[in-house]
């Protein structure tokens, strides 16, 4: 039997491995030998060709057109193949842990009698993907019995055409001794700075590359290639190897882009820089601060953090609307008609929605086929749209007292892959700094006590995200007429969010802006989102400062 | 039809048919087919199958469903003793181009650290030992029920919310898989398949705040009862509307078992023996080492164990991390510490038993039904469930998070009122050892429960859904902290 690459797989439909329920090929590609110049070779060597988009297409165009023929009155589909790349930097005789993990997979959504369903699949063959999308609509069939005629989607207007993130140089065409050999010194860069460390011996990091195509039945293809970076583990601490005490940041966020996401000239200094600001930290006493209610002073990744996961999650339609009760909750922001068109935060607070590159979020279209657009969402603290999807939206137009109230579409509809349902999400916040002089120096001179948090931390909120807690903040640090004199030991912060962000007191300049990227889960089978931030440091006028110090 | 001939079976075919997963024989002729080009030894093959049917209910509606298969192979290579990576790669295709490229890779990787291993006077230390006693955890009922039950279960939902005029939103997912190891080295085969599924119903009072919640999970789909989850929810619904604020503070607390197993989730990795030695647990006799073992750390009543075996929940056999049985444990026993989870090579190391972290496990000691605690309670707080519970930190196993969906002051032996949410600040550490009372343990449906910025690390064993049964009592504590008002609906 002559051999096949993946390229010439959809010619040959649907070979399957004698036995096996799933298709697959049963044809042994060609060993490369093994030899120690495996370090010069880039990583796309080591893999098997890819599928082009042309196949991804087809198999797009196939399950539409199965749902079609099975009765859908609307359909959409995901294709993506992706490949992610680990990298670890590592010692010269060794690349360190390396992976490519490649994979292909496909979501079909149809809609049958006001009832949809979704189906999503592994297999990279047009018969399986024509089948699950006849499951799908057998499925929805079922679903109409129950149902009141509602259809919660609908595809939109036919949108075409392709992009790719803007990048300078492909990740999977760097030598892999060459993606070490930058970690190991971007690593060092933070470890050459006394008492700083990292709990592993090395940074490691994660590319993808994903081609993914959406279809639908209203004529709509679109092809996108994505390039990202995310960091893994790239987290250092100053106060290393103890662990009480320590301060930690992270000093390269998530975000989209290519190898020069790691190549700009100065990041070493910049890494350097932190590490040493983190450093000069460690000389501080560390003692407990006194419970009680204080002002809080933040930098721009941990109001980043803040925005998302309080603000940001808060706007997601489907929470506003109800559907993610029993998942992942509802919001405080609710219900639309009483919210829309009030004061949520302070008037220092202005806030847009998008998914500009460079941030992790960046893309031309959404997963619903909108096409993306930075939009407004609150404005000098007042509530002016909600992230929606088409339907959300129109349910939303309906819920507030102004016709005019429009709300914009952000493109926020998302899935992290094929086989997972898309959702809105919070896309990257952008946050409109202070327009006068104002670093983060001066929001702690203005604080007689208080505290400051600094680098990215974590904030838990509860199943409607009217309370928080901030988990693992970088550093913890307290104001003492406006100087920073401790870090502390024991201490927490927690808010009731719709008082914290009314007490937002002073923002800082576009010298304190910074990026953030991370993830947050919902949706239940539960799935992960990215979301990204560029955000002014901020003070915020009271939290309530509490005792985590416990004996056991 | 495909070019050969071979029909492929849609996913739902396959359902249908009694076994939408790999058998045991496809399962490993595909690793084989991997390791048979493999030319060193220290390979082994993994390959998980799963499928499941799911079906989300909102607003009183059908949302959609979400079914389909998710597969695996993972590729790993290793020398087996510290401090070798241990080198996988994952993929989702199981086309010989693909696999033999991810082989590659783990060996071209393995050759360079042997050569830095045996440069640094590192040796090999074996990992493999005989295949587990298999586990009966597959139901064929299970399966039918990815197919069958859709029409009975979702109007039960929907019929019993709506009929007490409440707003309906629901859960209801079914799951078979799976999965098998080759090692070349050791010749060892292990196999394992199961089935799970989870039913959870959650009943709003939007006018009045009323919210209710319910669950329930199994592996065998026949003991499942939805109208009973259903009337549960709406029954906590009704009883919530109108909730009042009541002053946070230290108060008793009436934990039903998801409550408690959604506090202990975050248990498994204190069970570490190399973080506890190291000083970094809640077990580690100190910050600078040192553990706890044969000294008492909780209520003299508990007893915690894990077996695969477990009649109400069980697991996989074998050890995630090593391809080796994974033995039945008993951690704790009258309250004292008897075993930590040590790591292959870390246990022949120090001379112990092997052992996976207690992702799964059962908590015992007590009979006391929940409605006996309300009638012993003079002042506490009935809490059906948690959202959202992290640890604040590792060595205390410090927890926050808020209560959800249902909770409820206790006065004098009766549950007295609605009240408003609470934030909480607590550690197992602390409530476990402030024991009034404890019930009979069940399976805890989990509900949703995200995966935590800690938990990312163990996502692989703690977040794939369904979670890994939790079997524990209800629990009636003294002094539980509930720091701060929440006010979440």
């Amino acid at each position: 039997m002559p051999a096949l690459n993946r390229r010439d797989f959809l010619a040959h439909v649907s070979v399957a491995v004698a036995g096996a329920a799933l298709g697959g090929r049963n044809v042994f590609a060609q060993r490369t030998a093994i030899t120690s110049a495996t370090a010069v070779l880039p990583p796309i060597s080591l893999l098997p060709e890819p599928m082009t988009p042309a196949s991804l297409r087809a198999f797009a165009a196939h399950a539409l057109n199965a749902a079609r023929g099975a009765g859908a009155v609307h359909a959409d589909v995901r294709v993506c193949e992706q490949i992610r790349m680990r990298v670890d930097g590592g010692d010269a005789a060794i690349i360190g842990q390396f992976s490519l993990s490649p994979a292909f997979s496909y979501g079909i959504r149809v809609a049958v009698g006001g009832a949809t369903a979704f189906v999503h699949g592994v297999t990279p063959s047009a018969d399986a993907v024509a089948a699950a999308a006849r499951n799908a609509v057998a499925t929805a069939r079922g679903y109409a019995a129950f149902g009141e005629g509602r259809t919660v989607w609908t595809p939109g207007p036919a949108v075409s055409g392709e992009w790719t993130t803007p990048i300078q140089l492909d990740p999977f065409m760097v030598p892999l001794g060459d993606h070490a050999a930058l970690l190991s010194s971007l690593f060092m860069a933070a470890t050459r700075v006394r008492n700083v460390g990292s709990d592993l011996p090395s940074a490691t990091v994660n590319w993808t590359r994903e081609t993914r195509v959406y279809a639908s039945t209203s004529g709509s293809q679109v092809t996108q290639t994505f390039y990202q970076y995310e960091p893994e583990i790239f987290e250092f601490k100053a106060g290393y190897p103890m662990i009480e005490g320590r301060i930690a940041f992270r000093p390269v966020p998530a975000r989209s882009g290519g190898y020069e996401c790691l190549t700009a000239p100065d990041l070493q200094d910049r890494i350097k820089q932190q590490a040493d600001d983190a450093a000069r930290l460690l000389t501080l006493p560390h003692r407990p601060l006194d419970v009680g209610r204080y002002p809080m002073v933040v930098d721009g990744t941990m109001v980043g953090s803040l925005a998302a996961r309080t603000l940001g999650r808060a706007l997601e339609g489907d929470r506003v609307l109800g559907y993610e009760i029993g998942a992942s909750g509802g919001s405080y922001l609710a219900p639309p008609e009483d919210v829309m068109g009030t004061d949520i935060a302070s008037h220092l607070l202005t806030m847009t929605a998008g998914r500009p590159a460079p941030s992790i979020t960046a893309a031309k279209w959404d997963d619903d086929g909108t096409e993306t657009r930075e939009i407004p969402l609150i404005s000098n603290g007042r509530l002016v749209n909600y992230l929606a999807s088409r339907q959300m939206a129109t349910a939303l137009r309906g819920s507030t007292r102004s016709a005019d109230a429009l709300p914009g579409l952000p493109g926020c509809v998302t899935a992290p892959d094929g086989d997972n349902i898309p959702l809105i999400r919070t896309p990257h916040l952008a946050i409109a700094p202070s327009p006068s002089s104002a670093t983060l120096d001066d929001l702690c001179r203005g604080v007689k006590k208080g505290v400051l948090l600094l680098y990215k931390g974590y904030v838990s909120t509860d199943n409607t995200v009217a309370s928080g807690f901030v988990l693992y903040p970088g550093a913890l640090l307290e104001i003492d007429r406006g100087t920073v004199v401790r870090r502390l030991r024991g201490n927490g912060v927690q808010f009731a969010t719709r008082r914290v962000w009314q007490a937002l007191g002073a923002l800082g300049d576009a010298t304190t802006l910074a990026q953030n990227a991370g993830k947050m889960d919902k949706g239940q089978p539960s799935q992960f989102g990215a979301y990204s931030s560029s955000a002014p440091a901020a003070l915020f006028k009271e939290v309530d400062v509490i005792n985590t110090e416990i004996q056991i | 039809m495909t070019a050969s001939g071979h029909r492929i079976r849609s996913l739902y075919e396959r359902m249908e048919s009694g076994r939408p997963v790999m058998t045991r024989e496809q399962l490993i002729a595909l690793a084989q087919r991997v390791l048979h080009v493999s030319t060193l030894s220290g390979v082994i093959v993994r390959v998980h199958h799963t499928v499941r049917a799911v079906t989300r209910l909102a607003n009183d509606h059908v949302l959609s469903s979400d079914d389909g298969e998710i597969l695996y192979v993972q590729v790993e290579t290793s020398t087996g003793g510290p401090p070798s990576p241990i080198f996988q790669v994952f993929t989702n295709q199981i086309d010989d181009e693909t696999v033999s490229a991810a082989l590659r890779q783990c060996e071209d990787l393995l050759r360079a650290s042997q050569v830095f291993l045996a440069d640094n006077g590192m040796k090999h230390m074996p990992r493999y030992q005989d295949a587990p006693a298999p586990v009966r955890l597959w139901h064929d009922a299970t399966v039918d029920a990815m197919t069958s039950s859709r029409q009975t279960m979702i109007p039960q939902i929907l019929q019993t919310v709506q009929a007490a005029g409440l707003q309906a939103a629901g859960f209801v997912a079914i799951m078979a898989r799976a999965e098998a190891a080759v090692s070349k080295e050791g010749g060892v085969t292990f196999f394992h398949d199961e089935t799970d599924s989870e039913v959870t119903v959650s009943a709003r009072d939007l006018a009045r705040k009323g919210a209710g919640w319910s669950g329930q999970t199994a592996r065998d789909w026949r003991t499942i009862d939805v109208p009973a989850v259903a009337s549960r929810a709406v029954k906590i619904a009704k009883d919530s509307v109108n909730p009042v604020a009541v002053e946070p503070g230290r108060r008793t607390a009436i934990l039903t078992p998801t409550a408690v197993a959604q506090l202990l989730r975050h248990f498994a990795e204190q069970w570490s023996a190399v973080n506890t030695d190291a000083g970094l647990t809640a077990l580690s006799k100190s910050p600078a080492g040192g553990n706890k073992l044969r000294q008492r750390i909780f209520d003299r009543r508990l007893k915690m164990t894990s077996d695969p075996a477990d009649p109400d929940g069980g697991y996989r056999p074998y050890m995630m991390q090593d391809v080796v049985a994974s033995p039945p444990m008993t951690w704790v026993e009258d309250g004292v510490l008897k075993n930590l989870a040590y790591d292959t090579w870390y246990a022949m190391e120090r001379g112990k038993q092997y052992a996976d972290l207690p992702f799964s496990f059962r908590l015992s000691g007590g009979t006391t039904p929940i409605d006996e605690m309300i009638t012993k309670c003079q002042d506490g707080i009935f809490v059906n469930a948690f959202s959202n519970v992290e640890v604040v930190d590792r060595r205390t196993c410090l927890l926050t998070g808020a209560t959800r969906d249902g909770c409820f002051l206790v006065r004098d032996g009766k549950i007295s009122k609605s009240v408003k949410n609470f934030r909480f600040l607590t550690s197992p550490f602390f409530f476990l050892n402030n024991i009034e009372a404890m019930g009979v343990p069940e399976r805890a449906a989990f509900g949703y429960t995200p995966v935590g910025e800690r938990e990312q690390w163990w996502s692989m064993f703690s977040n794939d859904w369904p979670r890994l049964p939790l079997i524990v009592p209800p629990l009636m504590v003294r002094d539980f902290n509930f720091n701060m008002l929440a006010d979440a609906v």
